[in-house]
C-alpha cells in the first residue's frame, strides 16, 4: 500500500513528470496556436527530432547549452516555415507534407549523425553540454515541493511559464481573439479586416519556436547524447494532447501533464521487474483512454458518422 | 440629382473573371443620407462591384471616388478605415464566441497589449443605445434567431464607424414582419446621417425603402432612376429585359389518396433540444404542399426525419402509403418510393467532384444501373445521365466532366432530373430555387407542377415565401417546432402568413 | 470531349514533370555537396535495382512490400478513412504469421495459407479498434490509429520478449529479440534463386488489381468513392456509411496485416521488433504520389522498390549513405504534393493584375 503511495504521490514520480512532461507542454502550448488557426499539423516528430539534434551539435561546438537551445529554435522555425510554404502557399495536403517531414528529418537527423559526428545508432559526448539545474531559494524552503520543482533546468521553468502566457495571449489579448476567429470563420475573420495568411504565420512560427524548444530539451538534459529517432513518439504525443485539448493551451498541458506523470509512474515500476515495453506503451494507452473518457458525450447506439 | 453631393462615385469599374465579363464599365454613384438600392439578377454583377468596393476583389480598371476625392484601397481594412461597411448575405459571425467578441473582432479597444473589455463593452453599449438595438451582447451567437444575427452584423459595421452601409440581400432570411423592422432601423440609420447601399432582387421591397436604384444586368448598369418616379414592371424589365414578373400557370386537377401522413411527431436534436414538436399533417397525391417559416423552425429536423437523416430522437408515427417507416433507413425509404432535393445543393446535393454521371444515380445506383447484384451498368448509367441531361436541359460537354465545372442552376436541374425521373410517389424538396437564374426558376417550378399533376405528392419546403405561395395547393407554417396549419391557406396573403411565421394568429375575416 | 481529358492529362504530365525536374535539382545538388557525382550515384542506384538477376530479385523483394503497403492506404484514403496506422497493422500481422509458422505444423501450402490468414485478420482486428472508435464515440481515426501504431510496436516486442523468449533478454539487447524461425513450410517459395523475391508479388499485383477492380466496376467501389469525397451527399443518397467505414477500415487492415504477414513468411522468416522501419507510412506516400490511382500505385511501387533496393548498392559502391536516397524521395513526395495548377493560375492573375495596374489608374494613398 505504501508503495502504492509512494509511486502514485513520490516526489520521485512528480518530480520525474516535470521533468518528462516539459518538451511535450513546449510543443503542444505552441502547436495550440497553428491548431485554433486551423492549420492541420503532424509534423511534431519532424520539429523536435530536427531541433534535438541541432541542439546537441549547437552545444556541442560552442560548449554551450543556450547556444544549443537557440539552434534548435532556428531549426523548429525553419522547418515549421518549409511547412507553412506547402501548405499555405502550395495548397499542398498537410498531412503528406506532415508525415514526408516526419520521415525525411529521421533520414536527414541519421544521416547528419554520421557525417557529424562519424557515428552510427547514438552520440554521446560530455562535450554536448546540458543545462544546469537552477537552484530557486524560495522553492528551497517548502517540504515535499522544494523535491519536485526545485532543481529543474531552465527549460521546464519556461514551460509551465509557457501554458499561462499561451492562454493569456490566446484569450486576453486581440492576437488571440483573432487567431481563435480565423479557426471558426475564416472568411468572417478575413472581411473583420484580420490577415489571415499573416496570422497563420505567425502561429506557425510560434508552433516552431517553441517546439523547437521542446526537442531541445532531450539531448540537453542531462543526457548529453543525440540517437537516432530520439524523439520516439513524442510529437505524436503532443499532437494527441493538442487535439485533446482543441487548441487551449491549458487542456493541452494538462494532458501532455497526464502522459509524462504515466511515463513517470512507469519509469518507477521499472525497478520491480515489469516488462520495460508494457511500460513504454502505458503513456500511449493512456492516450487512447483520454481520447475514449473525452468522447463519452459523443457515444450513440445508432451512430452516424459526419466529415470530420 | 445631379445636383446633390456624391458620398461615393465608382466610375468605369471593369472586372472580368476567365470568361465572363462581371462588371462591364459600370458607373455607379451614391449621394450622401439616402437609400441606394443596387438591384439585379443572380450574377448580374452587384456582388463583383461590392466586392470591388470593399476590396475583396480588386477592379481589372476603373476609379473609385469617396467623398470626391479617389481612393485606392490596398486590402478590405483600408475600406473599413474609410468608413464603408458591409453586411453580408451569408452572416460573417463566429458561433462559439459571445455577441461582444463577434463585433470587436478585428477593432479590439486595447490596453497595453490586452484587449480592453470594459471600454468595448462600454462602446458596444453605446451604440446599441443610441440606434436602439435591443441585444443581450454577452450572449453567445450560436442560439441567436436570424433577426438577432443581422442586428449583430449592422452593430458591427456601426461598431467600425461605418457611414455607408452595404446590406446584401438582407430580407432574404426574414419574415415580413422582420423585414418592417429592418427597414425601420435603416430609416433611423440613414436620419443618423448614414447612407445605404441596399442589394436585392425584390422590387416591392426596392420601392418601399429606397430613394435612388441602379438596376444592372449582364454587368452592364441597365438604369439609374429614381425610385418615386418608377414601378414594379419598369424596374423588371431593366432586370431581365422582359416584362414578366416570375409567375407560373397551375391548371386545375384532381388530388389522390393521402401518401404521407405524419402524426404526432416530435424530433429531438442529438443535444436534446426539442425540434420538431407533436408535428401532425399529410400529404396527398397530386398536391403541392407547401411549408414555409423563419429559417431555423425546425424545418431541416423535419426533413432530417422524414428522409432518414436525422441524428436525434424521434418519436410519432411517419406513415408512408400506410405503413409506418420511422425506422426505416434512407435507402430503404428511397426504394419505397421518397425522393429528396437538399437544400444545401453543394454540400448535400451533390458530389462536386464527382463526375455528372456519378451524380445522376446516386441514391438509385442499388435498384438502377447495374448489371448482376455488384458490379456497375455503365450503358444503363449512361443512358439515365443523358436522359436528365436532355430532359433537364442540362448544359454540360460530357457526363465525365465534374459536377463543380457546371453552373448553380445546371446542377440544380441535374439534380432535380435524378429525383424526378425515377417514378416515385413522394418528393421532398427543400429550397429548389434558391441562387440560380431566373430561367432556371421558372423550369423547375414547371416540373414540380408537372410531377404532381402526374400524381406525385409533393412536400415543399422552402424559404422563399413567394415560392411557396405560387406553388402550393395548401400551405403549413412552422414556427418554433410547431406546424401550424390555416383551414383557408390559400386565401392568405402575404403579409397574414408572414405573421403566422412569427407565431402571430389569424382572426377569420 | 477530346479537349477536356488532354487538359486533365497535361495537368498530370505537368505535376509530375516540374516534381521530377525539382527532384533530380535538388537531390543532384544533395550528392554533390558530399563530394560525389548526381550521375554516378543514379547509375549505381539503377544497376542496384536492375543491374543483374540477384539485383532484379532483390528489388522485387521490395516490390512487394510497396505493393502491399500501398494497398492498404489507397483502400483507406480513396474512401475517405485516414488509416495511419498501417505499420501497427502490419505489426500485429507479421507477428501472428510467425507464431503460426514456427508453433505448428501443417503441409506446405496449407500453412503459408494459415500464416497469412492469421496474419490477415490479426491485422483486421487491429484496425477495428480505430474503426469502432470512430464510428461509436466519434474519435477521430487520425490520432487513434497513430498512436496504436506505438502500441502494436512495443505488444508486439513484448509478446515475442517475454512471452515467446520467456524474458531472457540476451546480452546483444534488443537486436536479438526475435522469435525463433519459421517451418520451410510456411515459407513463400522464392522464384528467383539466391534472392527473397517471392509468390507474393503475385498476391500483391493480384490484390492491387482487384481494388482497381472494385473501385471501377463495383456498387460498393462507386459507394467508397462517393463516401470519399462527400460523405453528406452519400448519407443522401442511402448509402450505409457506418457499415462502409468499417468494412474499408477491415479491408486497409487485412491488407496491411497480410502484407506483414508475407514479409515473415517471404522474407524475414521470422518476427522481430523494428522490422518494418516505417513501412507503413511508405503507403500513405505511395498512395498519395499515385493520386489515389490503383494502376500507378503499382508503377510507384516498382520505383520505390527500385529506390530501396538501388540505395543500398549505391551505399556499397560510394561514400553516400542510402539515407540519401531516403530524403530525395521525401523531397519528391513534397513536390509532388504541390497543387501545380492553382499556384500557376495564381501567379497568372497576380502578373496580369501587375501589368493592368502599371497600365492605367494612379492612386493617392
Amino acid at each position: 500500500m505504501l508503495t502504492i503511495i509512494k509511486i502514485l504521490f513520490g516526489t520521485v514520480t512528480w518530480s520525474a513528470t516535470f521533468r518528462l512532461s516539459t518538451p511535450i507542454i513546449l510543443t503542444s502550448v505552441g502547436g495550440s496556436f497553428s491548431k485554433q488557426t486551423g492549420t492541420f499539423c503532424i509534423a511534431f516528430e519532424c520539429f523536435m527530432l530536427s531541433a534535438a539534434f541541432f541542439a546537441a551539435w549547437g552545444s556541442y561546438l560552442s560548449g554551450n547549452p543556450y547556444i544549443g537551445a537557440l539552434l534548435a529554435i532556428v531549426a523548429g522555425v525553419i522547418l515549421a516555415a518549409v511547412f507553412g510554404v506547402f501548405v499555405l502557399h502550395f495548397n499542398a495536403n498537410p498531412m503528406i507534407v506532415s508525415i514526408a517531414l516526419n520521415f525525411g528529418s529521421w533520414a536527414m537527423t541519421t544521416l547528419l549523425l554520421t557525417k557529424v559526428f562519424k557515428v552510427r545508432g547514438f552520440f554521446h559526448s560530455p562535450k554536448i553540454v546540458n543545462f544546469q539545474s537552477i537552484d530557486i531559494p524560495i522553492l528551497r524552503t517548502i517540504p515535499y515541493i522544494h523535491k519536485i520543482l526545485n532543481n529543474q533546468i531552465i527549460l521546464v521553468y519556461i514551460a509551465y511559464i509557457s501554458i499561462f502566457i499561451g492562454a493569456i495571449i490566446m484569450y486576453k489579448t486581440p492576437f488571440g481573439l483573432r487567431l481563435r476567429g480565423i479557426g471558426i470563420n475564416q472568411v468572417g475573420a478575413q472581411t473583420s479586416g484580420v490577415n489571415i495568411l499573416k496570422y497563420k504565420w505567425i502561429a506557425l512560427i510560434i508552433m516552431g519556436v517553441m517546439s523547437g524548444l521542446g526537442g531541445a530539451y532531450m539531448p540537453l538534459s542531462g543526457l548529453s547524447m543525440f540517437s537516432e529517432n530520439m524523439t520516439a513518439g513524442r510529437g505524436f504525443l503532443a499532437f494527441a494532447a493538442i487535439l485533446v485539448g482543441k487548441g487551449n493551451p491549458l487542456k493541452a498541458a494538462f494532458i501532455g501533464i497526464l502522459f509524462a506523470y504515466t511515463n513517470a509512474i512507469t519509469l518507477t515500476l521499472t525497478s520491480f521487474g515489469v516488462p520495460t515495453q508494457l511500460l513504454q506503451m502505458m503513456p500511449f494507452v493512456v492516450v487512447i483512454l483520454v481520447l475514449i473518457i473525452s468522447s463519452l458525450k459523443n457515444f450513440s447506439k445508432n451512430p452516424t458518422i459526419n466529415n470530420q | 440629382m445631379d445636383k446633390e453631393k456624391f458620398v461615393l462615385e465608382m466610375h468605369n469599374i471593369n472586372k472580368k473573371f476567365k470568361n465572363l465579363l462581371a462588371n462591364d464599365n459600370i458607373t455607379f454613384k451614391v449621394r450622401s443620407g439616402t437609400v441606394h438600392a443596387l438591384i439585379g439578377e443572380n450574377g448580374a454583377g452587384k456582388s463583383t462591384l461590392m466586392n470591388i468596393l470593399t476590396n475583396i476583389q480588386s477592379p481589372d480598371s476603373g476609379q473609385v471616388y469617396l467623398r470626391g476625392e479617389q481612393v485606392n484601397f490596398k486590402n478590405p481594412l483600408d475600406a473599413v478605415r474609410h468608413g464603408i461597411g458591409m453586411v453580408y448575405q451569408e452572416f460573417m459571425v463566429f458561433p462559439e464566441m459571445t455577441v461582444l467578441d463577434n463585433i470587436i473582432m478585428g477593432f479590439e479597444q486595447k490596453k497595453g497589449i490586452f484587449i480592453d473589455y470594459k471600454e468595448s463593452r462600454r462602446k458596444v453599449e453605446e451604440i446599441c443605445k443610441k440606434y436602439e438595438f435591443n441585444i443581450s451582447i454577452d450572449a453567445k451567437v450560436d442560439g441567436l434567431p436570424v433577426a438577432a444575427l443581422q442586428q449583430v452584423e449592422i452593430i458591427k459595421v456601426l461598431y467600425r464607424n461605418a457611414d455607408i452601409i452595404i446590406l446584401d440581400e438582407p430580407t432574404s432570411v426574414l419574415t415580413p414582419q422582420g423585414v418592417e423592422s429592418l427597414f425601420h432601423a435603416i430609416r433611423f440609420l440613414v436620419d443618423q446621417g448614414k447612407t445605404i447601399i441596399l442589394i436585392t432582387h425584390k422590387l416591392k421591397e426596392v420601392l418601399e425603402i429606397a430613394d435612388d436604384i441602379t438596376v444592372l444586368k449582364n454587368g452592364r448598369v441597365t438604369g439609374t432612376l429614381l425610385a418615386k418616379d418608377t414601378n414594379e414592371l419598369e424596374l423588371a424589365r431593366l432586370m431581365v429585359g422582359r416584362e414578366v414578373i416570375l409567375q407560373v400557370e397551375k391548371p386545375e386537377y384532381n388530388i389522390g389518396e393521402i401518401i404521407l401522413k405524419i402524426e404526432n411527431l416530435s424530433v429531438k436534436d442529438s443535444s436534446r433540444v426539442e425540434r420538431v414538436k407533436n408535428a401532425s399533417f399529410h400529404v396527398q397525391a397530386g398536391e403541392i404542399l407547401g411549408i414555409s417559416g423563419v429559417a431555423g423552425s425546425g424545418q431541416t429536423e423535419l426533413v432530417e426525419a422524414l428522409v432518414g437523416l436525422s441524428n436525434g430522437n424521434i418519436e410519432g408515427q411517419i406513415l408512408f402509403n400506410g405503413e409506418n417507416i420511422i425506422n426505416e433507413t434512407v435507402a430503404k425509404r428511397r426504394k419505397l418510393g421518397i425522393g429528396y432535393i437538399a437544400q444545401d445543393r453543394s454540400a448535400v446535393g451533390t458530389n462536386k467532384e464527382g463526375t455528372i454521371w456519378e451524380n445522376a444515380i446516386m441514391g438509385y445506383h442499388r435498384t438502377k444501373g447495374f448489371k448482376t447484384k455488384h458490379l456497375l451498368d455503365y450503358k444503363d448509367i449512361n443512358s439515365f445521365t443523358n436522359k436528365i441531361i436532355k430532359d433537364y436541359a442540362v448544359k454540360v460537354q460530357a457526363t465525365e466532366d465534374k459536377v463543380k465545372t457546371l453552373s448553380g442552376g445546371n446542377i440544380q436541374k441535374l439534380l432535380v432530373g435524378r429525383e424526378f425521373l425515377q417514378e416515385q410517389k413522394l418528393l421532398i424538396i427543400e429550397d429548389p430555387t434558391r441562387g440560380i437564374d431566373i430561367g432556371s426558376v421558372e423550369f423547375i417550378w414547371n416540373r414540380i407542377i408537372q410531377m404532381a399533376k402526374e400524381g406525385v405528392a409533393v412536400l415543399l419546403i422552402s424559404h422563399e415565401l413567394n415560392e411557396v405561395m405560387q406553388l402550393s395547393d395548401r400551405i403549413l407554417v412552422m414556427y418554433n417546432g410547431s406546424i401550424i396549419e390555416h383551414k383557408n391557406s390559400r386565401s392568405l396573403t402575404e403579409e397574414q402568413i408572414g405573421l403566422m411565421m412569427l407565431g402571430g394568429e389569424i382572426h377569420e375575416a | 470531349m477530346k479537349l477536356k481529358i488532354s487538359h486533365e492529362v497535361k495537368k498530370t504530365i505537368l505535376r509530375y514533370g516540374i516534381s521530377i525536374i525539382l527532384t533530380l535539382l535538388f537531390g543532384s545538388i544533395l550528392i554533390a555537396i558530399q563530394g560525389e557525382s548526381p550521375l554516378e550515384a543514379v547509375g549505381h542506384i539503377f544497376e542496384g535495382a536492375f543491374g543483374n538477376r540477384i539485383n532484379i530479385g532483390n528489388t522485387i523483394r521490395w516490390i512487394i512490400s510497396s505493393l502491399m503497403v500501398g494497398g492498404a492506404a489507397i483502400v483507406a484514403f480513396k474512401s475517405g478513412v485516414s488509416n495511419l496506422g498501417i505499420e501497427g497493422q502490419l505489426y500485429m500481422g507479421a507477428l501472428s504469421a510467425a507464431i503460426i509458422g514456427y508453433s505448428i505444423e501443417l503441409p506446405h501450402g496449407l500453412h503459408v495459407m494459415a500464416c497469412l490468414l492469421a496474419a490477415s485478420i490479426l491485422g483486421m482486428l487491429y484496425a477495428l479498434i480505430p474503426a469502432l472508435l470512430r464510428v461509436y464515440f466519434k474519435i477521430n481515426e487520425l490520432i487513434t490509429t497513430l498512436i496504436l501504431n506505438f502500441i502494436a510496436k512495443y505488444l508486439t516486442e513484448y509478446i515475442t520478449m517475454w512471452i515467446i523468449m520467456g524474458g531472457q533478454q540476451s546480452a546483444n539487447g534488443s537486436a536479438s529479440i526475435t522469435t525463433p524461425q519459421i517451418l520451410n513450410t510456411a515459407r513463400l517459395s522464392t522464384i528467383i534463386k539466391g534472392t527473397t523475391a517471392n509468390t507474393g508479388i503475385f498476391i500483391a499485383l493480384g490484390i492491387l488489381f482487384f481494388i482497381a477492380f472494385i473501385y471501377k466496376y463495383t456498387l460498393e467501389g462507386y459507394e467508397f468513392t462517393q463516401i470519399g469525397q462527400n460523405m453528406s451527399f452519400a448519407r443522401m443518397g442511402g448509402v450505409n456509411i457506418n457499415k462502409s467505414f468499417i468494412m474499408v477500415f477491415l479491408m486497409s487492415g487485412l491488407i496491411s496485416g497480410m502484407g506483414g504477414g508475407i514479409e515473415v513468411t517471404g522474407s524475414y522468416y521470422r518476427f522481430m521488433p523494428n522490422f518494418s522501419n516505417n513501412l507503413g507510412w511508405d503507403g500513405i506516400m505511395i498512395t498519395r504520389v499515385a493520386n489515389n490511382n490503383p494502376l500507378a500505385v503499382i508503377i510507384v511501387s516498382i520505383i520505390w522498390g527500385a529506390l530501396k533496393q538501388g540505395a543500398l548498392h549505391m551505399e556499397r559502391m560510394t561514400t553516400l549513405n542510402r539515407l540519401v536516397v531516403i530524403i530525395i524521395q521525401m523531397l519528391f513526395v513534397l513536390f509532388v504534393s504541390i497543387d501545380y495548377d492553382n499556384l500557376f493560375s495564381r501567379w497568372k492573375e497576380k502578373i496580369r493584375l501587375k501589368k493592368t495596374n502599371s497600365k492605367g489608374g494612379s492612386s493617392i494613398c
